[in-house]
């Protein structure tokens, strides 16, 4: 059965997907604890549930890979250790599922080489050890009890339910042969063609195709949907010969909350889910029936969050074009209409936040693949998974914290041997935190590595051309570590296939800055670096500041701004090619809005506005002289189409009241090129 | 040209949406149209690039609105009070294309159109389906997703400024490269 279907498809998608995460992070747990079987018993089902929805979908390759790894999971639960090679596998194994995942989502060819893998899985499965061996006894009645269960997916669900709304009944048979029984595939059989003349057979374990005297021994099970009663159908098996114990059991409810045994049965694969969607690998049966969810394609999420925008924006047009009149009717109107937009603001920003880990459950397979590779030893330490923010900052942070992560592992923690010399514990720590700080989310990476080294930064400018000598004596030792954020800047001494490119630090600057956030560099030398990324809880609403210049309306997020100073044209003094400023007894530099957009100056007023940005630390000031400032308001920001992108300066383009659209800059990208 | 091919082969005409630019009469297939629309100012977006003419809102939706006359190589038109938009659709995108103005709907017989038009137009960028004749009028029919698409800019420059002497000199074989 190949269900060759867009809408099936996605489905099977978006749950292998999670699956697939499911494995990876159990398996790095697995990698810790060889010996849970709680994990070992989650990877299992993770693979055959894997294996059964591709098989259906009709990826063999696919199905036969997970096949392959649920026997190896299998293997485990009898006791097979599972060795850091072996686990090793196991992952490229998942990394090969998810390629294979994302070239079915784009309808591209190209089957999983399943028989490489294959061989290398069989070499790596290690022999029952002694000890593994007494475990598996002891977990015995653990397995039995679990095997009386069947677990089904949403396909058999369906069928259970439309039987039922048909007016026939599911039923759960256990059967078993005695034990000297032969001929059990064919006896299986028969009772397969029986059943089939007087209802259907939804699901049986083992699978029709695999009904051999091996898996017959366990047993053999049952779920059907029939007209016929319980007792009809007891009978109606037991004329096969040699069956030794029959049990059926009806099955009264589909994931309702009647039935203990139904709800385990039928509710396990759900159950998992939302253990893992919380962030926390825990079975919470309770939860399946109480916390109702829908699934939601984050396409129509982002409409729904378009039009909340556009109805804000109307609301503050509304409320300025009602300022003036008196009438205490549309007031109260106006008014409601005020707090019913901020409420469902409030909400859908809600419905959009999602947790941190789903970005950092990624990580500690990174970390753990970059330290292997070189040879050093690390733990990832992470906090504040549960943290939750708007899915557009996720999904945006996710490559400068990759690109951080990376370069405290390249360069960051030294080898044990260095770490030994420095008198520090041989492995390394790398912490990821997130935290709530107000509007804000606050998220660290912190490594107790070898930190960096100012004179290493100033010889890698001066070889680069980015400052001369004496004017690095003049910097801060901040100004010089910051130095690392400017383009084309790497002090690697080595180029990695991970990092040192030299494009590093710059991309997270410049990404984080994008996002109205901003990135903080502390690092000790011999102790190590912290980095600090502020980043706002939602992209799509943002606080901005309209100013004129040249005839034209300009947004500036309020977040680039640390002040606003109203000068005299006469105060802006000419330093030959640049001009600057005093502001409170600072010689600020500064550039005029109009230059940097290249645009004509309509009117250069006597009277300027003076926007005072921050550019890399707060000892960098820089001043942006515009016509004059309108106002401040919440814009939303939308972004600028295809044809328009890449422009660098201009993040985005926002809609006012009136109708009018409105350009919003990036002030530092507008003064780094104007610089270039 | 294959759209305007499989459209010929299934109905044996053709719907398309004319408009002009300096006096020249251009054709789209109106299955390209998603609609039409006055042109109301745009807000310029500095370093773009010069074929766009800048952003303009479409129901909330902020879009590019690209000046097809530029895009040509044309000279600036004195005046937009006639401008009209035709919004089409690239990606999920909508874009707007500036014309001088938006004509009518025809509908045509396939018979009317030469898509052999290798030696009337000097066409290396493929965006020309054909030329189409209507009364005693010729009409170029143009594929707007490949006019406006990022890329060969200069093919489509060269290509258009061609149209405009060609089809002034009509059928004269100009057989030359630009």
């Amino acid at each position: 059965m190949s269900l060759d279907n867009d809408q099936y498809r996605e489905l099977f998608i978006e749950e292998a997907k999670e699956h697939i995460e499911c494995l990876t992070k159990s398996m790095l747990t697995l990698e810790k604890e060889p010996q849970n079987r709680d994990i070992i018993n989650m990877l299992f089902r993770s693979a055959h549930t894997l294996k059964g929805s591709s098989g259906m979908m009709g990826y063999k390759d696919f199905q036969e890979l997970t096949h392959k790894m649920e026997d190896v999971f299998d293997g485990m639960r009898k006791g097979n250790v599972p060795t850091p090679e072996l686990i090793t596998v196991l992952l490229e194994c998942v990394d090969a599922l998810s390629a294979r995942l994302e070239r079915i989502q784009k309808g591209l060819e190209g089957e999983i080489e399943v028989e490489t893998l294959k061989k290398r899985l069989l070499a790596g499965i290690t022999k029952p050890s002694p000890e593994g061996e007494t475990k598996n006894e002891g977990t015995e009645s653990n397995r039995i009890q679990e095997n009386t269960l069947v677990k089904l997916d949403d396909n058999e669900k369906d069928a259970l339910q439309k039987a039922k709304n048909i007016g026939e009944k599911g039923y759960y048979i256990n059967l078993k042969f005695s034990d000297d029984c032969s001929f059990k595939g064919i006896r299986a059989n028969m009772i397969l063609s029986k059943i089939s003349k007087i209802g259907e057979i939804v699901k049986t374990v083992p699978d029709k195709k695999e009904l051999d005297e091996e898996s017959l021994k366990q047993g053999f099970k049952l779920v059907v949907t029939t007209k016929i009663d319980e007792k009809e159908l007891e009978r109606c098996t037991q004329e096969v010969l040699e069956v030794e114990n029959v049990k059926v059991t009806p099955i009264e409810s589909l994931g309702e909350d009647k039935g203990q045994k139904t709800a385990s049965m039928l509710g396990e694969e759900k159950t998992f889910c939302v253990g893992i969607e919380n962030g926390k690998v825990t079975k919470v049966l309770s939860d399946v029936h109480s916390a109702q969810t829908v699934r939601v394609k984050f396409d129509q999420l982002d409409k729904l969050m378009n039009w909340v925008g556009e109805l804000v924006i109307n609301k503050i047009a509304l409320l300025q074009a009602t300022a003036d009149i008196k009438n205490d009717g549309l007031k109260r109107i106006t008014e409601n209409i005020d707090r019913l937009t901020a409420d469902l603001q409030d909400l859908v920003m809600q419905v959009r936040m999602v947790p941190v880990s789903q970005i950092f459950d990624r990580f500690p397979r990174l970390v753990r693949d970059l330290s292997l590779k070189k040879n050093k030893k690390i733990d990832l330490v992470m906090e504040g998974r549960d943290i939750e923010v708007d899915r557009t900052v996720l999904d945006e942070i996710g490559e400068p914290l990759i690109h951080l992560l990376r370069n405290s592992i390249d360069h960051g923690i030294e080898t044990p041997s260095e770490r030994w010399q420095a008198k520090k514990p041989e492995k390394g720590t790398i912490r990821l935190s997130a935290q709530r700080n107000g509007d804000h989310v606050i998220i660290e990476v912190e490594d107790d590595g070898a930190g960096i080294d100012p004179e290493k930064i100033k010889k890698a400018a001066i070889k680069k051309g980015f400052a001369t000598e004496v004017e690095l004596e003049k910097m801060t030792r901040e100004q010089i570590i910051n130095m690392i954020f400017l383009p084309g800047f790497s002090t690697a001494k080595e180029v990695t296939d991970t990092s040192g490119r030299g494009v590093g630090m710059d991309v997270v600057k410049t990404k984080i800055t994008a996002l109205g956030g901003t990135v903080h560099l502390e690092t000790q030398l011999g102790k190590g670096t912290k980095t600090t990324i502020k980043l706002p809880l939602t992209l799509a609403i943002i606080q901005a500041i309209l100013v004129n210049d040249s005839g034209q309306t300009f947004a500036i997020p309020t977040s680039q701004v640390s002040e606003i100073v109203r000068a005299k044209k006469s105060e802006v003094k000419s330093l030959g090619k640049t001009e600057a400023i005093v502001v409170r007894d600072k010689v600020v530099p500064v550039v005029h809005l109009h230059k940097v957009l290249g645009l004509e100056c309509a009117a250069y007023e006597e009277d300027l506005e003076l926007l005072i940005t921050y550019l890399n630390d707060e000892n960098s000031k820089i001043g942006l002289v515009v016509d004059s400032v309108v106002r401040q308001q919440d814009i939303l920001v939308k972004s600028l189409s295809e044809t328009l992108s890449g422009l660098k300066g201009i993040s985005g383009a926002t809609i006012l009241g009136d109708g009018q659209v409105v350009l919003v800059l990036d002030v530092g990208q507008l003064v780094s090129k104007s610089k270039n | 040209m294959t759209s305007f091919d499989q459209q010929k082969t299934s109905r044996e005409e053709i719907q398309m949406l004319t408009f002009s630019l300096d006096n020249v009469s251009y054709g789209v297939n109106v299955h390209q149209v998603r609609e039409v629309k006055n042109f109301e100012g745009v807000t310029p977006v500095p370093y773009a690039p010069p074929y766009v003419k800048g952003v303009t809102n479409l129901r909330g939706e902020v879009i590019p609105v690209i000046d097809l006359r530029k895009r040509f190589g044309m000279e600036p038109k004195k005046g937009n009070e006639d401008n009209g938009i035709m919004v089409i659709v690239q990606d999920k995108h909508p874009i707007g294309v500036m014309v001088d103005s938006v004509m009518e709907v025809l509908t045509l017989p396939k018979n009317d159109i030469e898509s052999n038009h290798s030696n009337l137009i000097n066409d290396s960028s493929q965006a020309v389906l054909g030329v189409a004749k209507h009364d005693k009028d010729l009409i170029i029919l143009l594929d707007l997703m490949k006019v406006v698409s990022k890329g060969d800019i200069q093919n489509v420059k060269d290509t258009t400024k061609g149209f405009q002497i060609q089809t002034q000199k009509e059928n004269e074989d100009l057989t030359k490269e630009q």
